[in-house]
């Protein structure tokens, strides 16, 4: 590897990472030997059933997003796992942060896939390839996850250099860009697998084939992804590396001794997670506007619940109330095996101080009632005001206007 | 220097208040208003749900009549503003303020004039 560093871009890329997260919790020795398809229901999916969300390596020819009963007739000797979709983000999560303690700029791409911005760093790390061995230390730390880094001048050709290294080891893109994407098959593509049948359709099977047609045809056959197609087939990404924003959360975990439904064991459950939390949100000085309660089901998929407060909290008293208002008004789906409660909308001053002048604190309340709706809601609140414009207008519509108020 | 505090307007943010409303009117010789569709309207005078079948309603007086404009004219024919207005009273004992657009004819009505 080249030791000075221009403007490169690293790409942590870890394969199946939802298969390797059900690996890593599953004392079964055997699971990593069996073709397993870990499935999700997906509403949004043209077949209104379940898809693939992830495989095992050996079942090249399963594409996440495939309907399941694809996949299944396939593959009918694999083993469904049930998706448990939180679990995989918070430890992909974990492997985040573990990666920005190296470097300032990670972005989140997708589940296993995330971008370090590695430029600017060589008087901290040195040569690109001591930044490598750090990422890769960082990621190791979390878990022991097959990871690969790919290295390039821009996010795509970073994925694809870390898709064709090996385990455990690096690639750097040198030399033409087409070139070195050329060779790839079209499933790497970041589109839809509906696009992957349609390229397919026309013959197309290496990104190679694509780069070989003008921009223009492929951007108005296949738009509106055409013209991204057309750039990724030929190496070029122009792509900032945006970094994360990392929303700050407390988290509470505890086991049932068996799966269960009755409330005398779920809710003592959530008091005691209650209080563990609002101990380390005390500690900090601050409030909270919202909790998250998530569960995995019996033989189901994982529920959850959320439950906004009308004002920001930091007593147990309100925070149970709110809650237990909302459970008894829910329908639990099944046994739970566990409960996890978690802290989200953190505010950040420990009390409010308000203004001498009336006007004032009538603002600042307004707008602590929007931020409150906005987290309920979960979208821009619409509260308006009336504001003068031209009173002395003598058209009337030019007199006063509504203008959205914002928190 | 001190950002104010006030939020910031922006256009794309305004809805204007009081916007005329076409409405149907039927006239007389003299091209005053003498019957007016209230099928666009609820009985409390707010836009409701417009119904297939008009709702003609008398006009029992004009109690007065004003000409805003012609103005904005230099910003060409399709923008200039010429209105004649009229403060009518139903027969049902209701007042509305309605305008003529002298540009296109059309009828529009509008509150709070």
């Amino acid at each position: 590897m080249q030791s000075r560093l221009e403007r490169i871009i690293a790409c942590v890329y870890i394969p199946h990472f939802a298969v390797q997260a059900e690996a890593m919790r599953r004392a079964d020795a055997g699971f990593n030997r069996m073709p397993v398809v870990i499935a999700r229901s997906s509403e949004s999916s043209t077949s209104g059933g379940r898809t693939v969300l992830d495989c095992s390596h050996e079942l090249t020819d399963l594409i996440p997003g495939m309907p399941l009963s694809e996949a299944l007739s396939r593959h009918p000797g694999a083993v469904i796992v049930e998706a448990d979709e939180q679990y995989y983000a918070d430890l992909f999560e974990a492997v985040l942060d573990a990666l920005q303690d190296v470097v300032p700029v990670v972005e989140n791409e997708s589940l296993g896939v995330a971008y370090a911005g590695a430029w600017g760093l060589e008087r901290l790390y040195g040569n690109d390839a001591h930044i490598v061995r750090l990422l890769a230390e960082a990621a190791g730390k979390v878990a022991a996850l097959d990871v690969r880094i790919g290295l390039g001048p821009n996010k795509w050709l970073a994925h694809l250099a870390a898709m064709e290294s090996a385990p455990h080891s690096a690639r750097k893109v040198i030399g033409d860009p087409g070139r070195f994407a050329a060779r790839f098959p079209i499933e790497a593509l970041p589109v839809p697998i509906e696009t992957i049948e349609r390229l397919r359709s026309f013959g197309l099977e290496k990104l190679g084939d694509i780069a070989a047609f003008p921009e223009g045809a492929v951007a108005a056959e296949f738009a509106p992804e055409g013209r991204l197609i057309w750039k990724l087939a030929n190496g070029f990404d122009d792509r900032p590396v945006v970094s994360r924003h990392v929303v700050e959360r407390i988290s509470e975990y505890t086991e049932f001794p068996s799966p269960t439904v009755s409330q005398a064991i779920v809710l003592p459950a959530i008091e005691s997670l209650l209080d563990r939390a609002l101990g380390r949100l005390g500690a900090s000085n601050r409030y909270v506007r919202k909790v998250e309660l998530m569960s995995h089901v019996f033989q189901r998929a994982p529920w959850s619940m959320s439950v906004a407060f009308k004002e920001p909290i930091g007593t147990r008293s309100l925070a149970l109330f709110a809650i237990k208002a909302k459970l008894d008004r829910t329908e639990i789906p099944g046994p739970l095996e566990d409960m996890r409660l978690t802290f989200s909308s953190l505010t950040g001053e420990p009390g409010r101080q308000e203004s001498l002048w009336s006007d004032i604190r009538r603002q600042a309340r307004l707008t602590h009632y929007m931020q409150q709706l906005q987290a309920r809601l979960g979208t821009e609140v619409p509260v308006f005001r009336m504001k003068e414009l031209e009173p002395w207008s003598r058209l009337p519509e030019r007199r006063y206007a509504l203008v959205r108020l914002s928190s | 220097m001190v950002a104010t505090a006030r939020t910031s307007v922006r256009a794309s943010s305004l809805k204007f208040l009081n916007s005329p409303r076409e409405v149907r009117t039927r006239l007389d010789e003299s091209g005053l208003p003498v019957d007016i569709d209230m099928s666009a309207f609820d009985m409390t005078g707010r836009r409701g749900r417009r119904t297939p079948a008009a709702q003609w309603v008398a006009i029992r007086s004009v109690d007065d009549k004003w000409k805003v404009g012609p103005d904005e004219w230099w910003r060409g024919e399709a923008h200039m503003i010429e209105r004649m207005y009229f403060e009518l009273r139903l027969e049902d004992e209701r007042r509305l303020t309605v305008f003529r657009d002298m540009v296109n004819g059309g009828w529009f009505r509008q509150e709070d004039v």
